[in-house]
Order: structure tokens, then C-alpha cells, then sequence
């Protein structure tokens, strides 16, 4: 059985907002106007095997008198639910309140109550005739306050909601971390026992979506930083002249290509994180202003002497394998040169962008080239850009409609917090990336350094 | 059009093909070949067609189930390749799909060593007579029966190809006793079976669901770029007509009170507005023709809470009100003890709504407090 909710409530309350979190979809038209939803809208929400259905509906309108209608049909507690069915069939009803017949359609359809109110804003006895009518139905529901300004009055709400529902949960649409999504879902595993094992199967299949979702960030973080680097420019040219007049732009080709390269990625990304519509400005921060100023790559990237450390313990890295290799006989000079090499390399090409190279070919004319990159940042860039996307999308919610706004990210403070290993393992992995050399297992290596796995590490241990 | 990425992913399973069958025959080759006088070791052959095959079959599946690249992985990290090579493999959009790219690019490879070994076999067995032997220090023809037949369970239906210890014990060759074999040639379609069973026929199986599993992923990954999705979008209402909002005092009024407003309340509007004429509470329930004040040219003002929707019970009740005069709504915001200035996003709310209030004989406008009161 497929558990179905009905996200009801006053006009312009969250309930759009709150489908759209639940669903975690951006589909979902939100509107500040009241009244924008004027027919029920079913979202079918699926993940892996587990599925579910978010019913978002318009505002009640007249619930004083539709409860008073009501009450006229019944005289007791046992009458309630036929004269809502009543109420639904009458043709009367359906010209008097078409809102509260198209709300109510879906609830003595099966489907359970979402009810959502405003925690930024005071109880009024007003909101007594939609509790009551909801009440009437005899369907499974909880209320969820949404505190849509400020959290001000959530207390004289949760009193106010307690005498009408029996699980009552404050549910900020555009906050609410995946756990307190899942909590909601769960809450109607108890109310409803029938949907018990749908609802733990929709639990488990949102869990393993995490854990992918983790995993195909890391495969498309390190498909960035592999093409990035590795990405070369070749035109064919029949003499000397013809390659310095294309020079140029080939250049300018090559960056633009860059760019293109790693804006799809962050397309990518936000798909991955199902955001369709999401606009980001990363390119357009007044100082980040472009890709290749490579004075402003400290921002994103490493600044100069964290950028030599990090070569340093990349090259001494691969040094140590080869003071591995002759069993400690080279006395551990492998690594100490190693160090000292990548050290040295990183503080001579600081400042080094890609090359342009021509090349005779043996059969006349010549092939002009342009790239790879070969600054020691530009993976360090590539990668502080992305994971502070990836960071944003993590602590973002769907109802949001707001412009994406990327400001500066802290890469070397997510680096630090990985263990000695693993940001060995991810220095020498970018300097290898940066050679053009294939790296065994990249997104393993960057994996650690992604927000959701973080968080995803940090609430096993609390558990 | 083709996507210059698909270009390169079909040269580099050409240039694997290639070298798949190449590795297959050079190495099928050597060993087919055989000593001087042409014997062809069965245990060697055994050990390439059969044991080879099936534990480099159970090690692709470790890979991936570990999650590793496979073969292919492996072949493009060896550092001869030329960097060229190296570049365009990994300019390959692939995104997330590599994995499965690799994997596939593996089977690709595995497949073309299987076939090149299977098309030398054949070439010699119609261009030459293979003499297969078998010898061994520790085994002897009995040791090795079960382990043969244990290999061609799965082509029990095909007779000839089955061994037998007479067949055995022909072709035991031995160097020391120097015993030579009689019917060493009904060994090869023992060989051919094996090699379409552990080799061939696997490969193609494995290369099959790695292709498909591939295109699922790259399709997957298209329909996640292009943002597919089912929902239907909803068109946002069409722009609306605004009342007006004024800050100027009506001379006299009727307050209607929509909103249930607290003492502080009141006192901020008559202060603001002067001293209503009447003041009286509004609901769904009210009987507004009672409502409407003996003057009949005096305003009316309705007040509502500037942060609460108008809703359908309210727009009802006022157009009953039926004045001929101008009047007003009058949302405020405020909370225990003060008075706030309306936000704009509600009070364009309460603009929309008066403004589908008015009509010829009657015009709503949004009344505001001015920057006096």
C-alpha cells in the first residue's frame, strides 16, 4: 500500500513549500501570493522501490461555515465522517466551497493529514474551524509548524495543536536536514500501523540514496579534476605565422572550454542533489571574477605556502615508494627529495597557467597546442569551487527559490580535518591529476572531503 | 549528431579490440606451437583456455564488486602509453560512468584475447596435426581423469568431446620412459569446448551485461542532466490589478473589526484615524444587513491582520456590505504590545484583494497609517 498525505492548511502557509522539501523536488510552483493553488496537485514521489504520494492542496476558505454545515448533519461523534461524505456529494457544498471540497477529496480518499501552520505568527481561534473539520474526518494527521519568519510563537501553537492532533512537529520548509524530513514520514508509521513497512522501506531507501548520492559526487568530482587537468588544445596549422596569429585564440578557446567544462560539472552535480532549476553564481562574486587570475585562486584554492606544503607531502609521498622499493637503503632520501622537488616546482609555477607548445608533424605543417594547465592550484581551485557547491546544495532545501550565491569557501580547513593519510593520499592524488597521470581510485580519495560524508561519518558515531 | 566523445570511446574499444586479439593470438601461438617434434602440452593448454579464463572471470567480478576499474584500468595506468593516449582517454566525458566504461572497455578486451586464442586453434588445427600430449612427474592417468571430467560436466552432451582414461593413457608422454601417444588428435574438440565454455562464451555474457549496464548508466545520466521529471508544472496566477493604498484620514468612519484586534489595537487606530463613528466586530457569521450604519455615507473600514490571507469567508461577508461610499481595508501588524508597519509582500496581498473587491458603484482602497501616526 503506496502511504499518501495531504498537505493541508490556511492560504499561504508553507504547504507548497513544505511539499516541495518533502518531495525534494523544485518542480513544485511556490508562490508568496495566497490562493495559488486552486486544485489538488499529487506529487508521486519514488526512490529505489519505495514510493509515496505528497498531496498539495489549496487553502481552506470558508471553514466557519463549511464546519458549521457540517454540524448541522451530524448530532453525534459517530455521524462525523458521513456528513464530510455528505458534504463532499452535495451539490450545494460544491458551489458554496469549492476549496474545502477539493482539500477534502483526497483525505476520505486514505490519504493522511499534513497540517501546517505558522510559527512566526500568533494562534487565532480562527484557525478552530479547520482543526475541527479535519478532526471530523477521522484520518491519520499531524501538524507541522512552520516557522516562516521567526520562531516566536511555537509554543502557544504546539499548546493550541496538541488538543487536535496527537504528533505535533516543528518543521522549518526551508531548513529541514534529510533526518527531520525522515522523521516526519515516520511519525505516520505509528499512527498508521497498515503503513509501518512502506514507510520503514521509504526510510531505508531515502538512507541508501544518501550513501549513492555520496558516492556518484565523489565519481563526478573527480571526473572534473581528471578532464580539467588533462584537457589539451590542439589545432593543425600549415606554418609558424599561421600558429601565432591563432594563438590567441586558441587561448581564449581553451579557458572558455575550461569553464564550460566545469560549469556542466556543477550542473551535474545539482541534478545529482535533484535541483533543475537552481541558479548559482559562482562566476559572478565582484573577486572572483575570473577562473584564470591565478592571484585570486587563494580564495578558492590553497594559498602559496599551503600550496607548497601540500607538494611537498605529495612528492615526498612518492618518494617514500621509492625508499620502499630499495627497503630503507636509500636512507630515506626518496622522500626527502621528493619533498623538496614538489616544494620547488609548486613555488616556481605559482603563478604558471597553461603552455602553449608547437609541434612539427611528419608530414608537413605543424600542430599548435595549448594546455594542459599546469599550475599546481588549478586542481586545488577546481576542487574548493565544488565541494563548497556541493556543501550549499547539502544545507539547502527545494522549497527554496533564491538565487544560489557561492562566496568564498574554506578548502584548507576541509583539508585539515582528514586524517594525515588521507591528505597525503589526496595531495599526491592531485599532483598526479595535475601531471596528466591517471589516479587509481580518485573518487575514494576525495570522498572524505565532501560535506554530506562528513555528516554522514559524524552521525554514525553519534549513533 | 555524434557526440565527439562517442568517437573516442569507439576508438579505444577498437584499439583494445585489436589488442585483445593480437595478445590472444601471439600467445596461443607460442604455446599451440609445441616442442620440436610438435607435441603440444594438454596440461599448458588447460592452464590458458580453461584456468586463466575462469580466474581472471572471478577476479573481473571481485573488481567489481569491490568497485575497482578492472583490466582496462589497470591497462591505461601502464606507464608506456603515449601521453596523447592518455589525454584523450581522460578528456572522455564520462563523468560518474567511468567505472562502468572501464569495466565494459575490459570485458572488450577479454573478449578479443578469447577470440584471438579460439581463431588459432582453429587455424592450426585445419593447417596442421596438432599432437597433444600430457606429462607429469606426480600424476598419472587415473589422478587426472576426475579433474578432466570435472572441467566437461558442463558439455556432457557432446560426446567426442569428453576425455577418457584410454584416451589418457595414449597420450601420456614421457620423457624419461620415452612412450609416445596413438590417438593424441581426438583431443582437440575436448580443447575447443573447453575454450568456448570457460573463455568465449562467458566473456560475451560478461560483455553483454557490461554494455548494458553502461548505456543504463549514461542514459540515466543524460535524463538527470536534462532534469526529466513528471510533475506537472503550475502556472503562477497572471498579474493582477493593485488598489490603491492611502494614508489620509476618512472624516467619518464605521470600523469593522475582522480581525479581533486587542485593546492597543484600537487605541493606535483611533489615534491614527480619529474615533470611529461605530465600531463593530465582523465574522462568517455576522449578519452584515444589521451591520450597516444608519448613515449611509460614511466609510466603512475593515480591519483585518496585515499577515493573514484574505480568505473567501471574509470576501464574502464584504461584498454583502453593498456601501455606495469609498471604503477601506485596514491591515496591521502587530503583537503583544505594539504596532508594526505592514510588510509589503502582505500588503500587495490585501491590494490584489480589494482591488477584486471593487466595481463600478463600489471602490475598496488599502488604508495605511501615514509616517505621522
Amino acid at each position: 500500500m503506496t502511504p499518501r498525505f495531504a498537505v493541508v492548511g490556511h492560504p499561504n502557509k508553507g504547504k507548497s513549500s513544505i511539499v516541495a522539501t518533502l518531495a525534494q523536488n523544485d518542480d513544485i510552483a511556490i508562490s508568496s501570493r495566497s490562493g495559488t493553488t486552486t486544485q489538488c496537485q499529487q506529487v508521486d514521489v519514488k526512490i529505489g522501490s519505495a514510493s509515496y504520494s505528497l498531496i498539495d492542496t489549496p487553502g481552506f476558505q470558508r471553514p466557519t461555515l463549511a464546519l458549521a454545515w457540517l454540524q448541522k448533519h451530524a448530532s453525534s461523534a459517530d455521524k462525523r465522517v458521513n456528513a464530510v461524505k455528505k458534504f463532499l456529494l452535495s451539490e450545494d457544498c460544491q458551489r458554496q466551497f469549492p476549496d474545502e471540497i477539493e482539500l477534502l477529496t483526497p483525505i476520505m480518499d486514505g490519504a493522511a493529514i499534513i497540517y501546517v501552520v505558522d510559527g512566526s505568527r500568533p494562534y487565532s481561534a480562527e484557525y478552530e474551524a479547520e482543526m475541527e473539520i479535519l478532526r471530523w474526518t477521522g484520518q491519520a494527521s499531524l501538524a507541522l509548524i512552520n516557522p516562516i519568519e521567526n520562531e516566536r510563537y511555537i509554543e502557544q501553537w504546539q499548546q493550541a495543536l496538541g488538543q487536535y492532533f496527537k504528533v505535533v512537529k516543528v518543521f522549518n520548509a526551508m531548513q529541514a536536514e534529510i533526518e527531520k524530513q525522515l522523521s516526519v514520514l515516520q511519525s505516520f508509521s505509528t499512527i498508521r500501523e497498515d503503513w509501518k513497512v512502506a514507510i520503514d522501506n521509504l526510510v531505508a531507501a531515502y538512507k541508501t540514496r544518501s550513501c549513492q548520492r555520496i558516492e556518484d559526487t565523489a565519481e563526478l568530482l573527480a571526473a572534473l579534476l581528471t578532464q580539467a587537468c588533462a584537457y589539451q588544445l590542439n589545432q593543425k596549422v600549415l606554418t609558424k605565422e599561421q600558429a601565432n596569429t591563432l594563438r590567441s585564440s586558441l587561448e581564449i578557446a581553451y579557458f572558455a572550454r575550461l569553464k564550460s567544462m566545469e560549469k556542466a560539472h556543477h550542473e551535474s552535480l545539482k541534478s545529482l542533489f535533484s535541483y533543475h532549476h537552481l541558479i548559482s553564481e559562482v562566476e559572478n562574486l565582484p573577486d572572483i571574477d575570473n577562473l584564470f587570475d591565478t592571484k585570486k585562486w587563494i580564495v578558492w584554492g590553497l594559498n602559496r605556502k599551503q600550496l607548497i606544503t601540500a607538494a611537498a607531502m605529495a612528492g615526498a609521498a612518492t618518494g617514500a615508494v621509492i625508499d620502499l622499493g630499495l627497503a630503507g637503503s636509500s636512507l630515506f632520501l626518496g622522500a626527502l627529495g621528493g619533498g623538496v622537488i614538489g616544494a620547488t616546482s609548486a613555488w616556481l609555477g605559482a603563478d604558471k597557467l597553461a603552455d602553449f607548445k608547437l609541434q612539427g608533424l611528419p608530414v608537413g605543417g605543424y600542430v599548435a597546442q595549448q594546455g594542459p594547465m599546469q599550475n599546481k592550484n588549478f586542481p586545488y581551485v577546481l576542487l574548493g569551487r565544488f565541494l563548497h557547491l556541493e556543501e550549499l546544495l547539502q544545507q539547502r532545501t527545494h522549497a527554496r527559490r533564491d538565487t544560489l550565491l557561492i562566496s568564498e569557501g574554506e578548502l584548507q580547513g576541509k583539508i585539515s580535518k582528514l586524517s594525515d593519510d588521507q591528505q597525503k593520499s589526496l595531495h599526491k592524488a592531485l599532483d598526479r591529476a595535475s601531471h596528466q597521470k591517471p589516479v587509481g581510485d580518485f573518487a575514494a580519495i576525495l570522498k572524505p572531503l565532501l560535506h554530506a560524508e562528513r555528516a554522514r561519518q559524524s552521525n554514525l558515531q553519534t549513533q | 549528431m555524434t557526440h565527439p566523445t562517442s568517437h573516442m570511446e569507439a576508438r579505444i574499444t577498437l584499439a583494445l579490440s585489436f589488442l585483445g586479439l593480437l595478445l590472444g593470438i601471439f600467445v596461443s601461438v607460442g604455446v599451440l606451437a609445441g616442442d620440436d617434434q610438435g607435441r603440444v602440452n594438454l596440461l599448458f593448454l588447460l592452464l590458458l583456455f580453461a584456468f586463466l579464463p575462469v580466474l581472471s572471470l572471478l577476479l573481473s567480478l571481485v573488481l567489481l564488486l569491490m568497485k575497482q576499474n578492472g583490466s582496462a584500468a589497470l591497462l591505461v595506468s601502464l606507464p608506456f602509453w603515449p601521453k596523447e593516449f592518455l589525454q584523450a582517454q581522460m578528456n572522455i566525458e564520462l563523468g560518474n560512468q567511468r567505472r562502468s566504461w572501464l569495466f565494459f572497455e575490459s570485458q572488450v578486451l577479454s573478449l578479443a584475447f578469447a577470440a584471438g586464442s579460439i581463431i588459432v586453434f582453429i587455424a592450426l588445427l585445419l593447417g596442421t596435426d596438432v599432437n597433444f600430449v600430457w606429462r607429469s612427474t606426480l600424476l598419472s592417468a587415473t589422478d587426472l581423469l576426475p579433474i578432466l571430467q570435472l572441467i566437461s560436466i558442463p558439455w556432457g552432451f557432446w560426446i567426442d568431446a569428453q576425455p577418457s582414461l584410454d584416451l589418457l593413457q595414449q597420450s601420456q608422454n614421457s620423457r624419461i620412459t620415452g612412450g609416445a601417444s596413438t590417438y593424441s588428435e581426438n583431443w582437440w574438440q575436448f580443447v575447443l569446448a573447453a575454450q568456448l565454455t570457460y573463455n568465449l562464451i562467458p566473456r560475451a555474457v560478461l560483455l553483454g551485461l557490461a554494455r548494458w549496464h553502461y548505456k543504463n548508466k549514461t542514459r540515466l545520466s543524460s535524463q538527470f542532466e536534462r532534469g526529466d521529471t513528471t510533475v506537472n508544472k503550475r502556472r503562477l496566477a497572471d498579474p493582477e490589478t493593485l488598489a490603491t493604498i492611502v494614508y489620509t484620514r476618512p472624516d467619518s468612519y464605521q470600523l469593522l473589526d475582522w480581525s479581533n484586534a486587542p485593546e492597543h489595537c484600537r487605541r493606535f487606530i483611533t489615534q491614527s484615524f480619529g474615533k470611529p463613528v461605530d465600531l463593530s466586530s465582523l465574522s462568517a457569521n455576522s449578519d452584515v444587513h444589521s451591520l450597516r450604519h444608519s448613515a449611509e455615507l460614511i466609510s466603512q473600514v475593515v480591519l483585518v491582520r496585515s499577515w493573514e490571507p484574505p480568505m473567501g469567508e471574509l470576501k464574502d461577508v464584504m461584498q454583502l456590505l453593498d456601501s455606495k461610499t469609498l471604503n477601506f481595508i485596514l491591515p496591521l501588524d502587530w503583537d503583544g504590545i505594539s504596532i508594526k508597519a505592514a510588510n509589503n509582500t502582505h500588503l500587495q496581498e490585501w491590494q490584489r484583494f480589494a482591488a477584486s473587491l471593487s466595481n463600478s458603484l463600489v471602490e475598496w482602497k488599502v488604508l495605511q497609517p501615514g509616517e505621522h501616526s
